[in-house]
């Protein structure tokens, strides 16, 4: 075992843990699984989109926008499920103590699950393109919708990967881990839920723009929908920005406490 | 000559008063910016409408103006809230003045619909409503996207992933 003075520098130890988990998200089946759920996800919905009467009647944009959403939020869903299970999962298969004796810093485990939950988000935006170039190709949006997607998408799976990580480092069972990262989930999605009367106030606006993920969603509709230039409603991610920022911060801080057991011990 | 004047004097009174079941009409009137539209199913649309106050008396009056979209064909179902989600509003009219009201409407159902815009003072209770004309919307069916060529994106691209995950487990398989 290497002396804590002595382990290798945290740009070749997360590298070495990234390409390690990648294998197991990807090879081991569980990763592409979810790609192949989130695929039929989308298929379902643009099948609807061309043939139920109710949804078909929306504008093309709208469309377009509406998948570059799902894209967007089912896609971050994803890197947060994988990140949610990262530390609790090895805890519940009692691998973590291995990990932990291994020369890797604890950051750069973290950092190396991480980026490994994010491969998830990377895939599903990959996923998405064909969707979004059949919807917006005719109208000339597609690749706007790509970039915009990429770009949004990108912000949110970090802010929720980084959420599930901490989460994750903190709790002992992944049953834990995964409940408390939807249930945070759902409260950030709830306002969406809202009747239109309630998110038009300015108390709607406000929490609209707090929380990330709808001030996310909201920006793509301007973008998409609304045809607004880029730049025009750029305020409107300043929250997803805060939130990939600060998540990232937490996850920095909480992986330096990272132990056998979660925080409740 | 008295016979004569007992029924003149008679009429103009009915006709100055109030009869029983009448209604006294406000100093409103309602006009809208078209008398026509055509578009495609599931476009939208935007109908101004203009609540003239005729009287320049007093400091204004608040009044509900009210939007409502119905078929002319007995063939279609129409429900309003999904034309438009805000048909109700709350101005105010100022004495000899007009208001201008933007609403925006999705056409929801094809065919021949009516729509107006109907205002009421607020102080009469939902007394005395004023129509404006009625805009004639035709809406032509249409669809946005081609079922068929939907099905071989939504079908082949689970179907490459699924195939892509039975090979990797056949791979993983094979290295144990």
């Amino acid at each position: 075992m290497h002396a804590a003075g002595h382990r290798p520098r945290l740009r070749h130890a997360w590298a070495v843990v990234a390409e390690q988990e990648l294998r197991d998200a990807w090879l081991g089946g569980r990763a592409l699984a979810l790609i192949v759920l989130f695929s039929a996800f989308l298929s379902v919905v643009l099948y609807l989109l061309a043939t139920n009467t109710a949804l078909n009647l929306l504008e093309q944009r709208e469309a377009v926008t509406l998948m570059s959403q799902l894209g967007v939020a089912v896609g971050a869903i994803l890197a947060l499920i994988l990140a949610a299970d990262a530390v609790s999962g090895e805890r519940e298969r009692s691998t973590l103590e291995a990990l932990l004796v291994s020369p890797a810093p604890r950051r750069a485990i973290v950092f190396g699950k991480l980026l490994a939950a994010l491969s998830l988000w990377a895939a599903a935006f990959v996923v998405v393109i064909p969707y979004l170039w059949f919807l917006g190709h005719g109208i000339g949006i597609a690749g706007e919708a790509a970039a915009a997607t990429l770009f949004v998408g990108t912000m949110l799976a970090v802010a929720l990967a980084g959420l599930g990580m901490t989460v994750s480092a903190a709790t002992d069972s992944n049953r834990a881990s995964l409940s408390i990262s939807l249930l945070a989930l759902l409260a950030l999605v709830a306002p969406t839920q809202l009747p239109p009367a309630a998110q038009s106030g300015w108390a709607g606006n406000v929490l609209f723009r707090l929380n990330p993920v709808t001030a996310g969603e909201h920006y793509l509709g301007r973008l998409l929908t609304d045809g607004h230039p880029w730049w025009q409603d750029i305020s409107w991610l300043l929250s997803p920005a805060i939130a990939a920022g600060v998540l990232l911060a937490v996850t920095a801080v909480s992986a330096e406490s990272l132990g056998l057991r979660g925080w409740r011990h | 000559m008295r016979s004569a004047l007992v029924p003149a004097i008679a009429a103009a009174l009915l006709a100055g008063g109030p009869a029983a079941g009448a209604v006294e009409q406000p100093d409103l009137a309602v006009t809208v910016d078209r008398s026509h539209v055509r578009t495609g199913l599931g476009r939208q649309f935007v109908i101004r409408s203009e609540v003239v106050r005729s009287s320049s008396l007093g400091a204004g009056e608040d009044v509900i103006v009210h939007l409502n979209v119905f078929s002319l064909r007995p063939d279609a179902y129409v429900d309003p809230e999904d034309w438009s989600s805000e048909r109700t509003r709350y101005i105010h009219v100022p004495g000899g003045g007009a208001v201008t009201s933007v609403w925006r409407l999705r056409a929801v159902n094809h065919g021949l619909f009516a729509v107006y815009i109907t205002a009421v003072p607020a102080a009469a209770g939902g007394a005395h409503p004023v129509s404006s004309p009625v805009v004639i919307a035709s809406v032509a069916s249409r669809r946005t996207l081609d079922t068929g060529g939907v099905i071989p994106l939504a079908v082949g691209v689970p179907s490459v992933l699924l195939a892509l995950t039975l090979a990797a487990r056949r791979l993983r398989r094979r290295a144990a």
